[in-house]
Parts: C-alpha cells; structure tokens; sequence
C-alpha cells in the first residue's frame, strides 16, 4: 500500500500562516459598507418585573436607527427548550438579561442611546443558587415550562425549576452497598468557570436582496443558527446564510444562538443594512458561561478495591435559561459513575434553572465537573484502603468487552493503555504511593493521578463535498468549524492523502451554509471522527468519479488506477499525467468532479428515560489519564505546578502535532479550573470579576512543561482509526492536582478551584 | 469605517513641554481637574470602566528632567517620575544594590505594563499594594513633587493618607524619587499572588536590613495590603534591631508584623487569608535579604563575580 | 477635540489630524486597516493588541494615538519584509505555536521586542516577556519552544560568521 502517508504525520497547520501574519480574517475584522453598530440594554437586577420601558429619549438622538425592545419581537428559543426571549419580555431572569437593543451609526451613539432608555423594575427576589431553587417555597423561573416546546432529551418536572431529571438505574445499588466492606459518601463542588475566547464574540446581520438573510458570526455551528433563526423569524431554511469566518476560539461557548436573535430582528428594521455588534470583554463574561455543579457521590467497595456500587446525585445551576444543559446533564450523566466495570449504578441528576446567567457546552461538556467527584472521590478511597491510586484503577477500569453503565459492550478502550502508559512516563509503579519530599519552611512536593472518560455525541450527520478542480488542486467544503482545534488542517490532510495530491493542493473553505454542506455541530470532539469520515468519503467518492474517467482514458479498470504527488498513472505504462490532462481528455471542454461524502451512521440509540440504558448512546468514547508533580506551600496555600503528564486515546493520531496541541490545551485549562478559575457572584447575581484581572486563567508563567502521550487505540468506525480527542485532557487535571496535594501535605479538597486562599484554610482545619 | 470608535469618551488632550506651560495650562483650565497621564496603564483603564473621567488630560511625557535614573552627589540615587517600571527592572545599580525594588519592578503586571508604566504613576495611584510602594516605604524614601505653588519633599511614610489617597494636592505631580543608598545593606521582596504572573498583590513585604556579626543591626519593614496604605512594620522592626538573625526571631518579627497589619476583605482575599500570610512573607523576606547578606560579605571578600 | 500627528507605521509616514480620545488599537485598525492588531480586553489585560512603539512591546489599548506623535510602530502586517514571512513568524507556525491564533500576532510582536532587547534569552526570560501574552488555546509551551528556537538559530549563525 502506499496509502496512509499523510496519516500520522505532524503537517503544519494550513491555516497557520494567515494567522501568523495577521491576514486571518476574524468576525470582528470585517468591514461592511454602512454599517450599523448595535449595543444592547441590559438588565442590571438578576430577577425582576419589567414595570414599564421608556425608549423616547433614545429614539430620539441623532444617530440612532432603531431601538427594540421585547414589545417588538414575539418568539422563543433554545436548543432543548423554547424557553428564551429574543429581549426580555415582561420580566428579566438575570443580571445581564438584554432589554432592549439600539442600532445606530455609531457604536458611541449606540451606547448613549442605551443610557438614554428609562426601564422601570419591580426587582423580585432572586434564586441564586440549585439548593433555593430546589426549595419547596421557590418561586417558579418559568411558569410556562410545560406548555415550551422542548426536545425529548428535557426531561422537566412539572411544578419545579428542573428542566432536566437524568437517570440511570443499573443493578442494585443498596445490594452493593451492603456487600460492600466500606462505603464512603461525599460532595465535591464545581463553581461556575467561564470559556474564554480571546476572541470577543461577533455577530453582524443584514438582510440581502430576495429576502435572504446573511448572518457574519464567531458561531462555531452554523446550521444550528440556520435552522434556530428560520424557525425564529419564520424563514426557509434556504433563505438563512450563515457564514463563519476565522474563529478566535470557542470551547463550546458558541455552538447555540446567544446574540445573534436581537442583532437579527435589529437588521429586519434596518432596511438593507448591515447591523454589528461586538462585545467587549466585560460583555463577554455575561454572554454566557459555564454550569456549576454540585455532586454527592457514595461508592462501596471490597477491601481489595473491587468497587461494588456507585450512586450519584448531582445538580447543575444552568441558569436563566436551559439553552444545552439538559443535554450536558444527559452526556455528562451516562459517563458520571467513571470509567470503571460498576454492576451496581444509581445516578440522578439535575438541570436546575436559577437567576444566574445562561450556562452552556464547555470544553468538556460537564464531565470535568462529574470527573472531579469520582475522581477526587476513588482517590480518597485508595487512600481509605491503603491501596495507591493507580493499583485500584488498574483493578476497576472498563475494557473492550466489558458494558458500560448504559448497557453498552465497549470496544477499542483505551483506558487502561492510557493509564499505564501515564504512569510509566512519570515512573509511578502499581502498588506503591507516590513519595513525598519536604522541601522545607512548609512546603512539600509529590505527585498525583486521574483519569476520564468522555463520551461524544450519537451518530449525528456530517457531510462534505469535495470539489476536484480540472487542473487538480482540491476545494473541501465542510461545516464543521475550525476554531483553532485544526480541524480544516485535518480535512486537507485526509483530502490529500484519498487523491493522491500534496496537501498544497487542498484548500479548506470556510463554513457557509450557501456553501458547504450539513454538518450537525462542531462540538463533542467530533470533527476529526465525523467530519473526518465525510471528507474522506467525499474524497474517496471524488477519486472514484477521476478514476472511472482515467480507465476511460487508459483503457483499463478504474480500480486500477493510482495518483501519487498530483499526478495521475497509467497502469499499463507507468506514465504519469497531470489531473488536467486526463479530465480534459475524458471530457471535452473540461470537467470539475464533486465528490460527496456523509458520516452518517446506523444503529444509534437514545437512553431509556427510567432506566438510562441504551446500547449505543455514543459514536466512541475518549479516555485520558495524567499524572501531576507539584509542590504545595502550606504556609501559604500557594502551589508550583513542575509538570504534567497527560496520555490520551486518540485512536489513531491523523495529525500529531494537533494532538499534542489538543492536550496542552486541553490540560491548561483543566489546570485553570483546578487552580485559579471561578466566576464570582454578588449577591444580586451579578459577575464581580468580568475582566481578565479577577478572572484568572493561566499565564505562561503558571503552565508546566507538559508531556503529551499519544495512546493510539484505532476505532474501528473512525477514519484511520482516528477518533476525537479536544475534551478529554480537561477532567483529569483538578482531581490530579488535588491527588497531589493530598499526598504531599494529607488534605482533601472538595471544591475548586484551590485557590492559595482556600488550600491554606483546608491546612488550618486540618491542624497543619 | 470608523463608527466602531472611540471606546473613550470625548477629552482635551495637552502636552506641555515645560512646567511654564504646565503651569498656564492649569491656570486656563481652573476648576478642571486634570487627568494626568505618563504611562496610561492605569489612567486609561479608569477611563474605559467609567471609574475616572477627566476631561482634560495632561500628558506629562513633554516635560524635561522626569526622565532617568542617576546617582546624587549625597549617595542618594534619583529616579525620574517618568522612568518606566521596565526601566528600573534592567537599572544595573537598583538591580545589585536595591534588589527589592528591581523585584517589585519585575513582577508588576505585564511586560508591555512595565514598558508604559512609570514609577511616579504607580504611586500617585495611592494603591496599598502598588508594587513600587512598599518597596520605597522600606528604603526610607522622598518623592519630589512639583505645582505651581512651589515643590516638595515628601517623605514617603507621610505620603500615604488613606485608601486611595496620597498627600498629592490637586494639580501636583511627582517629578522624582530619591532613595539612600547604603552600603552594607541588602533587601527582598515578596509579593503574593494566586498566579505567577499578573497578579495585583493580595499582600506584600518589602524588607530592607543591615548584619553585623550575625546581629541585625538596622531593618525597615513595609507591607503592601496590609491596611489601607502601605504600612510599616515598626514593632517588628524595633523587635528585630540588636536581635541575632535566628528562625524563631525571624518568626517572632512575622507575628508582629501581622499584629501591626490592619488589612480588608476585598474580593481578591479576605483579612483572615491576608493575615495569615503576612507573617510568612514578612518572614520570608527577611531570610531573603539576610541571604544576600551573606552574598555581600562574599563579595566584600573579594570574590569576583 | 482633534490633534495633527505624525506616525510611522510600519515604515510608512502618516500626516493625522486624530481625535484625542482615540486609543492606537482603534487607529491602527479603523484607520489604517490593520486588524492584525487584536482587541482581547481594552484593559492591558491580556496583550493581545501588542505593537511595537520604537521598538518596544506596549498595549495599543493602552496608548493614546496622539501619544505617539513622531514614534515608529510596527504591527503585525509590517514584519513580512517582501512578502516574506520573519524567522518568528515562521517559527510559530513550524512548532505548531498557533491554534485559533487570537493571540498569535501580539505574542510574535512581544517576542520580536525580547530578542531585539535580549538576543539570548534563557526560557525563564522568554516566559517573564510573554507572561501578560494571554493564550486560550497552546498551554504557551509551542510558542515558548518557537521564541528559544529562533534565538538559537541566530546566535548559532552569528556564531559561524564570526
């Protein structure tokens, strides 16, 4: 075979140089002629009654083209619940909320036109938190719940604020329980983090001839825009033009509308011009953010590790409105008791509306929240049992054969490959502890270990076309967004590896649903998987198209037919020939070829909403496993992270360097979370550290050399084998830093992040 | 192509080039309250979160003499109000003989903050736990100002009145800081923050002392968040004079320092994290300049290095 | 209120009558239409707007634009020299230091005033440049590699010539 040789190799990014030179055109980059500034009122109470909304003065300044307000603008949205107003209409469920937006020929006389707009409250009192809105006398956020249109995935409670009740009912859990020799209960915390895109998010709407509608934005799922705005404005679907230029980051923040539905209703009332809004960064923390999560998690075990069974409860603050959080309670929930063979499983858990602002997806999608509880949670009881955290992991781990919690038989694991493989880059040996070395004036250095695992979504469309010029260079058309994961690197790679072309030759365009084709979302580190596997059919289907006119040419099998280096041979001779020359030969005048290509897949299935079991809830799985060596000051609280080792299952490594990429980016943020990431509220729901100075992700001088290890488990579905690898490094960092800290100076953390200040109360309590 | 700006609101923007003009551009502006500008790394930031809003900004980079770092004829050394942080981080004479500053300067905020900001803006800002200021507090220094009445010598321990606010009248501004250089001593500086880098200082400790024969003969002491100004240590500094540079002094002298200290809850800490850390910095810093004391003996050994 | 300046960038005089509340980062890129320069924060947070002024890294959203009247400042688009891409800007994209490359531009100008202030850094050095040089996406390990790497190379090539 000469096959496979672009696979596995480290191409650069094709996207790289744009960006390097600052060609790399962002949302915010555009330039659009006439065109309008949006800026949006907010509201600054987290629950209140709109008592009455004054936009005179406002409409009145020079400048200003429209101001709207949820008078003007009917209709509900939300991607599992129809439960959020374009501008709020009647009343205002968080601090945030848009009340009225203004388009105006200057972003300056935007903002004074929004001063200028007299909204009066009556401010209600708000529900900050899962416990108050769980409370018998709490008032209910949306009275409506059950008449909003909403997708089967919702499971809500009538009479509540739960707009999702997840369950798994596996085996026997009391049984477990009482067959086990030690059973320990807990509750682990994760407090509300925010994405951060560097980029701030963007939007710009204008309404073209024939009635179309173009929407320029940072979204990272264009045809979930598409179809969530034409139901919205009540357009065909062919009439929506999403297009995405060059994404400044995403994280699962911009996978569902947030913005864009105001910016869209200002552009309707602007004639014919274009309508933009950018938001600053304080704007930003407000847009949306991610869940906070509280869980209480009871695990038995045997003595020597065997765990028996597991229960979770978990609850999930998503805010004003449900946008994703059903369904990340759902992801997330199936994969919450953890990557081990558990006969006994109970899991309940639930999305809980409050008067915070909207959580959504986030680089995870909530399995760093419940990875933190049975992570944190197993090593604790390693510990209990004397036994070292890798021992009882090895004792416990799910592999090919096994069935997971939802009745799944698992294939292709790579679970335990990654764990073994963590611990031997680290020289962490099964059975021993990690050591502890004092290093003096308090302060202590050890390692500590977690592993994840991570489901993606069900079998979901993806398509690609693949556009074979006649001179043979090479278009890819595909939606699925490169947000910096390196995604459009992957579909030239595959491109040229099923042509026969150097990567050159492939140029990836940009998602635009005028252009390239259906793709369901790009989130669920499935755009190597899915996308992958339509670009490649699409390739594949393309070349079938060159070959059949080659054999013509050569008068032989297509199947015969081979290209090597752009260059097209003849079985018989060995002579090489341009593309060119054979299409043009085959066709007179000349041909294009279009290939087609859809990821689609058979046999999915959804998840018994009693029982939580489904044979095939998931494309593939991702497992990952690392080990963190720090230091920890107990006379201040502070840590000195030295390194991280982080092994990955990435099926088969299409590209090496955007693994590695993936995992060092992957496992700062989770280093983020872990150490000095938290949104904090005020009393009145609103965000006190919106800005890159109180809100602290990791500068260059906190990460660690981290050592990437690619675990290759080849999926039998994936293309090459590959499967998607972006979420996973996050979960097992927190809990590994925590194991760390546990070992070196014999405390356990229950919340993140440890921060100095709560490290150094947690060491008081314990009398150190 | 330009409605997208500006993010600032409308102000007159001046650039004297003299004090002369300085002084007549007050005068044509009384009753304005002048924003002054050098850096722009904090003045801006006010400005664009609405917490300042002057609406004439004098920009004081024009002006002659704010600029440098020179030694005085008295041992002292000066460093113009207009030298910028990154300035005093690369300063070969503040870097071997007054390390604790070079450690301030070399920790405040980013490296391009450092490039635009100055030391006279970094303590007209009268934050508590501005890095230069504990720093200046413990080297016992004078910052030099000027306004159309007349200039001033003031010392830093008087120039702190109370959160936020300095003894700066309005229209006055910093043309310099002078420090005494003494030899023998050497100095630290500890700051902490949740991160490694970007951090405003949740607490500081800026120590400056003299060894002789193992006994402490002169410290200072200052603490950044510590109260609403920087403060110094006093107790713990008289505690420490006379006193062998043993742990359980060095400790003693934490303990005091914190006894001494009066800090808030902020969002950034609360006054239980702020006092418990306090003596560990303060403590820390000592061990760190009496280290350097040991560094000095070997150079004053004539070890070349 | 508007003010007359002069500016070069990237190595082209400018004759501006500017407003005096306008920052460098919206002159640059409303102005002249150089959007290479990013906006992340307008705080001096996370220096993604980083240009050179005389060669010194600084926070474009940080400076006023009349402040710089008579000062040189280069951008990201003024590096490529003839259509040629600099050594950092190559070397970035060979040690794969770029994803959603947001920050790209004002880490490769940050890096470019380090090693023309410090042609040998140690890595501690080239982290302390970059530590106000915000990434979402690298872990900063890839872009630190990229900095060392052309440091190396220049020294290993003045070092033959010598």
């Amino acid at each position: 075979m000469t096959k496979d040789t672009l696979i596995g190799k480290g191409l650069l990014r094709v996207d790289a140089a744009e960006k390097v030179t600052g060609m790399a055109e962002y949302t915010g980059d555009l330039d659009l002629a006439g065109v309008l500034e949006a800026e949006m009122l907010t509201s600054p109470y987290a629950y209140a009654r709109i008592r009455s909304i004054d936009v005179s003065r406002a409409l009145s300044l020079d400048g200003v083209i429209e101001v709207m307000t949820g008078n003007d603008i009917k209709g509900l949205y939300g991607p599992m619940v129809k439960d959020r107003p374009v501008l709020a209409q009647g009343v205002v469920r968080f601090a945030g909320e848009p009340v009225a937006a203004v388009a105006a020929t200057s972003k300056q006389i935007a903002k004074r036109a929004v001063e200028l707009i007299d909204v009066q409250y009556e401010q209600l009192k708000p529900v900050l938190t899962h416990e108050e809105a769980l409370s018998p006398t709490a008032p209910l956020l949306h009275e409506g719940l059950m008449d909003y249109e909403k997708e089967i995935t919702a499971n809500v409670i009538a009479g509540t604020n739960i707009c999702n009740h997840f369950k798994i009912r596996k085996g026997d859990v009391e049984k477990g329980f009482a067959e086990s020799d030690y059973v320990l209960e807990e509750t682990y915390e994760v407090p509300r983090n925010h994405h951060v895109c560097l980029e701030t998010y963007s939007v710009i709407a204008q309404f073209e001839k024939e009635g179309t509608l173009h929407l320029w934005t940072c979204n990272q799922s264009p045809y979930v825009l598409q179809r969530a705005l034409a139901a919205l404005f009540n357009m065909p679907w062919n009439k929506v033009r999403i297009t995405i230029p060059t994404l400044g980051g995403g994280f699962g923040s911009r996978v569902y509308p947030s913005v864009e539905p105001a910016i869209v209703a200002l552009a309707q009332r602007s004639g014919h011009k274009p309508v933009r809004l950018t938001l600053s960064r304080e704007q930003d923390f407000y847009r949306i953010t991610n869940h906070g999560c509280t869980a209480t998690i009871k695990t038995g075990v045997r003595k020597d590790g065997t765990i028996m069974a597991r229960q979770l409860v978990t609850y999930w603050d998503t805010g004003a409105y449900a946008d994703c959080g059903p369904l990340v309670v759902r992801n997330s929930g199936f994969t919450s008791a953890g990557p081990y063979r558990i006969e006994n499983v109970k899991i309940d858990a639930y999305c809980v509306y409050t008067n915070r602002p909207v959580a959504t997806a986030f680089r995870g999608y909530g399995i760093p929240h419940v990875t933190w509880a049975y992570e944190c949670h197993l090593n604790r009881i390693a510990h209990e049992l004397g036994l070292d955290p890798l021992e009882i992991r090895l004792k416990n781990v799910i592999q090919d054969g096994d069935r997971s919690h939802t009745g799944e038989k698992m294939v292709a694991v790579g679970m335990k490959d990654c764990l073994e493989q963590v611990a031997k880059a680290a020289n962490w040996k099964p059975g021993t502890k990690p050591a502890v070395v004092d290093l003096g004036d308090g302060r202590y250095r050890s390692l500590g270990l977690a592993c994840s695992w991570k489901g993606t979504m069900r079998h979901h469309a993806t398509s690609a076309t693949v556009r074979v010029l006649e001179e043979g260079s090479v278009e890819v058309n595909c939606s699925n967004v490169d947000m910096g994961q390196g995604s459009s690197t992957i579909y030239a790679q595959i491109a040229a590896e099923e042509l026969g072309i150097p990567v050159e030759q492939v140029t990836v365009r940009h998602p635009d649903t005028f252009i390239t084709p259906y793709d369901r979302t790009t989130s669920a580190s499935r755009g190597t998987f899915h996308g992958g596997n339509a670009v490649m059919n699409a390739a594949r289907d393309a070349w079938q198209q060159v070959a059949v006119y080659a054999a013509k040419v050569f008068r032989c099998h297509p199947d015969d037919v081979k290209a090597e280096n752009g260059l097209i041979i003849d079985p018989e001779t060995g002579h090489k020939y341009a593309f060119g020359d054979i299409l043009n030969k085959a066709v007179i005048g000349g041909v294009d070829v279009i290939g087609r290509g859809n990821s689609y897949m058979e046999g999915g299935t959804g998840l018994d909403r009693e029982t939580g079991q489904g044979a095939n809830p998931t494309s593939f799985w991702m497992y990952a496993a690392q080990i963190v060596d720090l230091e920890v000051d107990t006379r201040t609280g502070q840590t000195t992270v030295h390194k991280i080792f982080a092994a990955s299952d990435v099926g088969r490594a299409i590209n090496e360097t955007n693994c590695v990429q993936q995992i060092h980016g992957g496992v700062t943020m989770g280093l983020g979370i872990a150490l000095s990431e938290e949104l904090t509220f005020d009393d009145k729901g609103r965000i006190l550290n919106n800005n890159f100075h109180d809100y602290k992700i990791q500068t260059c001088m906190d990460v660690p050399p981290i050592e990437a290890i690619l675990v290759e488990v080849p999926h039998p579905l994936g293309p090459y084998g590959a499967k998607g690898l972006g979420e996973a490094p996050v979960g097992p960092v927190a809990p590994a830093v925590a194991d760390a800290v546990a070992n070196a100076a014999g405390i356990w953390i229950r919340r993140l992040p440890m921060t100095p200040e709560r490290l150094l109360e947690a060491f008081r309590k314990d009398g150190k | 192509m330009v409605n997208k700006m500006p993010a600032l609101k409308p102000f007159l923007y001046e650039r004297p080039s003299s004090l002369e003009q300085l002084t007549a551009l007050l005068a044509d502006h009384a009753g304005m309250v002048p924003g002054y500008l050098s850096g722009g790394t904090d003045l801006l930031v006010a400005m664009r979160t609405g917490k300042d809003s002057p609406e004439l900004v004098v920009d004081l980079k024009g002006l002659p003499n704010l600029r440098g770092i020179n030694r005085c004829e008295d041992g002292k050394l000066w460093i113009g109000a207009l030298a910028t942080i990154h300035s005093l981080e690369v300063n070969k004479t503040i870097r071997s003989q007054i390390t604790l500053l070079f450690e301030a300067a070399q920790s405040l905020g980013s490296w391009q903050v450092r490039n635009r900001g100055t030391i006279g803006g970094n303590l007209a800002n009268g934050a508590p736990t501005a890095n230069t200021a504990a720093p200046l507090l413990a080297l016992d220094a004078e910052i030099l100002t000027w306004s159309p009445v007349g200039k001033r010598r003031i010392p830093v321990a008087s120039f702190w009145l109370g959160a936020r606010k300095t003894a700066l009248h309005t229209g006055e501004i910093i043309t310099g800081v002078e420090i005494p250089l003494k030899q023998g001593s050497s100095s630290a500086y500890t700051k902490l923050g949740p991160r490694k880098a970007m951090d405003i200082a949740i607490a500081s400790a800026a120590v400056v002392l003299s060894l002789d024969r193992g006994i402490i003969q002169e410290v200072r002491i200052a603490m950044g968040g510590a109260g609403p100004t920087p403060l110094r240590a006093r107790s713990a500094e008289a505690y420490l004079t006379g006193r062998p540079a043993l742990a359980e002094n060095l400790i003693q002298a934490g303990k005091l320092a914190a006894s001494e200290s009066n800090p808030r809850t902020s969002t950034r800490a609360t006054r239980e994290y702020r006092l418990s850390v306090i003596p560990v910095l303060v403590e820390r810093s000592i061990r760190s300049a009496l280290k350097r004391q040991e560094g000095l003996v070997e150079e004053n050994g004539g070890e070349d290095r | 209120m508007k003010k007359t300046v002069v500016l070069t960038v990237n190595d082209v005089k400018h004759r501006e009558t500017l407003l005096h509340n306008l920052t460098l980062l919206e002159y640059l890129r409303e102005s002249l239409g150089l959007k290479g320069v990013k906006e992340g924060c307008g705080m001096g947070d996370c220096a993604a707007c980083t240009v050179l002024l005389d060669e010194i890294p600084v926070n474009a959203c940080l400076t006023l634009a009349v402040e710089a009247d008579g000062c040189r400042i280069t951008t990201i688009e003024g590096l490529c020299k003839d259509g040629r891409m600099s050594e950092l800007q190559q070397a970035f994209i060979e040690h794969g230091a770029v994803q959603c490359g947001y920050c790209s531009p004002g880490m490769i100008l940050t890096a470019q005033g380090l090693l023309a202030e410090n042609p040998d850094p140690t890595e501690p050095d080239v982290r302390r440049a970059l530590e106000g040089n915000l990434c979402r996406c690298t872990g900063y390990q890839s872009i630190v590699a990229a900095v060392l790497d052309v440091a190396g190379k220049r020294i290993k090539r003045k070092g033959s010539w010598a």
